[in-house]
């Protein structure tokens, strides 16, 4: 039996790259915010350059709860399942695999909210697959370009800005969007390595720029610039100058007096009010205790596996008033974003897979 | 280690004094930076203070005659030759040997089905147990392993052989913490200097061989068990 516990206006499933950015905004608004977490906090001291234990052994200290859950695939029903990898990158602690992504954080180009007219007029209609789930969006970059504004500042994002408000500036992306204004910090250092190949692309008549990642090029919200020890890939930065959630916008957030953290919980199901249909809380289990946390708001940020995992358990009646549109977008968010079905530039996008799930009015 | 084979004799020998070239280099570097290179599992032969561990290493989860078939395996996958030392030297076998305890568990029993399979395969093509066979019988058992031809393995061989390369380039890359590579040869082997906690401009050119550090992670206390407390 579920202990109730007392009402909050906003629950979020999972405090990673989702999750603990969502807080932030959330809170200063404010409203009551409790995050479970399937993980832990982690600390500077649990980012050892070790290769063995982060890329390959799926960092032990963490839950590593995603690698004794990764799904199996297989194309159709009838075939095999494919074997899973031994260790999949996610990982579970609060600012999830924020902590040891590479950063890299781009936004979306203009062309990406219109992959399916942007494509008919450049190659034809026959380009696009019948079968294809492919949509344009319902927006332009226009419209999300003030928030990701927001993201980069509280966030903290080092890179050379390639349109201000439609100057163009050719040191950086000049494919990009207008954006309002320069990232927070200048590019990250570059090498003689990556000065060889932007020259050796400018003289193909490439446009070669440096990344935007959100890791420190400078002093950013008093944490350190970066020192370029080499281990960011799967690893974690024990100097705080890669800005996962867990240094940026997690802290903040709590700092407001309004975002609860709740560690080491595994949300076992959204729950549904039989008569109204209504989302009204989550179950988590934390130990060998079950607990019922109330909400106005359920907000699934715990990657695409365990958002439509949770959205397909026994909620039949929650698909039929309202989650349905929110599972399906979730999904086709999935395949529309798999890299191996569309450019690379779209792979971006699967940091974006959070799910709102809202009582209806 | 497995001493029973002639060329491993001769392995032995390139090891030592490979051995005592890195370590010629080590104190050197102890002297300068003032900490600890000796990595927890040190070489036998290591000329530097009593070490306070017994001289020989258990076999944590294998058996006398699994760790000589995998002693010469891994002595093939990264040959020692007369310029370089190897596989055997950077102690992958005792790496493997501890993992199986360990983070490796799940592959203990897949070890022991295959090894047996690799000398039961060696003794019905070439006649001997893979550890007696010569260096070239040796890698045309493993091609065979590799290719999937060799009989007797359970999936197939080619399983067995990818998880015996994994394991033998993790142990002889790993941090020296996990027991393999050895006194930082797997390292120096392919040039890479050791942890640094940062790295200049001027060190990332790409003509500059990086001075040897010969640092572990663990070398420092910030990533080790004692020391300071907690952030949160």
């Amino acid at each position: 039996m579920a202990t109730n516990l007392k009402k909050t206006d906003v629950v979020i499933v999972g405090l990673g790259a989702v999750g603990g950015v969502a807080a932030l905004p959330l809170t200063q608004a404010g409203l009551e915010v409790i995050g479970i977490e399937a993980g832990n906090w982690l600390t500077p001291r649990d980012f050892a350059p070790d290769e063995l234990r982060n890329n390959f052994r799926g960092w032990p200290q963490s839950a590593q709860k995603a690698n004794g859950e990764v799904p199996t695939h297989r194309p159709n029903a009838a075939a095999p399942y494919s074997p899973r990898l031994p260790i999949h990158p996610m990982m579970n602690a609060v600012g999830g695999t924020s902590l040891h992504y590479w950063a890299q954080s781009w936004r979306l180009n203009p062309w990406d909210f219109k992959v399916v007219s942007e494509t008919s007029q450049r190659y034809g209609a026959t380009r696009i697959p019948k079968s294809a789930t492919v949509e344009d969006w319902p927006f332009g970059l226009e419209e999300l370009e003030p928030y990701y504004d927001k993201v980069e500042y509280e966030l903290g994002v080092s890179g050379q800005a390639g349109n201000i408000q439609g100057k163009v500036d050719k040191r950086g992306n000049i494919f990009e969007g207008p954006r309002l204004r320069e990232y927070p910090m200048p590019p990250l250092r570059g090498t003689e390595f990556t000065e060889l190949i932007a020259t050796t692309a400018r003289k193909l008549g490439w446009h070669p720029f440096p990344g935007p990642a959100a890791i420190n090029s400078q002093g950013f919200d008093d944490r350190p610039g970066c020192m370029y020890h080499g281990f960011c890939s799967r690893g974690g930065c024990p100097i705080n100058a890669k800005n996962s959630t867990a240094v940026s916008t997690i802290p903040k957030a709590v700092a407001t007096g309004r975002l609860k953290v709740v560690t080491l919980a595994t949300t076992t199901n959204v729950v549904v009010d039989e008569k109204s249909g209504r989302i009204t809380g989550v179950i988590y289990v934390k130990g060998s205790q079950e607990f019922f946390q109330p909400a106005d708001v359920v907000l699934l940020a715990s990657y695409t596996y365990e958002n439509v995992r949770l959205l397909l358990l026994r909620n039949q009646k929650c698909f039929r008033t309202g989650c349905q549109t929110m599972e399906v977008r979730s999904a086709g968010t999935t395949s529309a974003t798999t890299p191996l079905r569309l450019s690379p530039r779209s792979f971006r996008s699967t940091s974006i897979t959070g799910t709102a799930c809202r009582r209806r009015a | 280690m497995p001493k029973d084979t002639e060329d491993s004799g001769a392995r032995n020998a390139l090891s030592r004094r490979s051995l005592f070239k890195q370590l010629g280099l080590a104190s050197a570097a102890t002297a300068v930076s003032g900490t600890s290179l000796a990595p927890s599992v040190a070489a036998p032969a290591a000329p530097v203070a009593p070490a306070p561990m017994p001289a020989g290493e258990a076999l944590e989860t294998l058996t006398a005659a699994e760790a000589d078939a995998l002693e010469a395996i891994v002595a093939r996958l990264i040959p020692t030759d007369e310029n370089e030392p190897g596989a055997t030297e950077a102690r992958a076998a005792h790496y493997i040997d501890r993992a199986l305890a360990g983070p490796l568990a799940s592959s203990r029993a897949a070890y022991a089905l295959g090894l047996a399979a690799v000398d039961e395969y060696a003794q019905a093509s070439r006649g001997a147990h893979f550890s007696n066979l010569s260096a070239e019988d040796q890698d045309a058992v493993l091609r065979d392993i590799e290719k999937n031809i060799a009989t007797g393995f359970s999936p197939n061989s080619s399983v067995f052989f990818e998880m015996v390369r994994t394991h033998t380039i993790q142990g002889t890359f790993c941090d020296p913490y996990y027991g393999g590579n050895a006194n930082f040869v797997g390292w120096d082997l392919i040039g890479y200097p050791g942890i640094r906690m940062a790295v200049s401009d001027d060190e990332q050119g790409m003509k500059v061989k990086p001075t040897a550090v010969r640092e572990s992670a663990y070398d420092s206390g910030m990533f080790t068990i004692k020391g300071g407390g907690h952030g949160h």
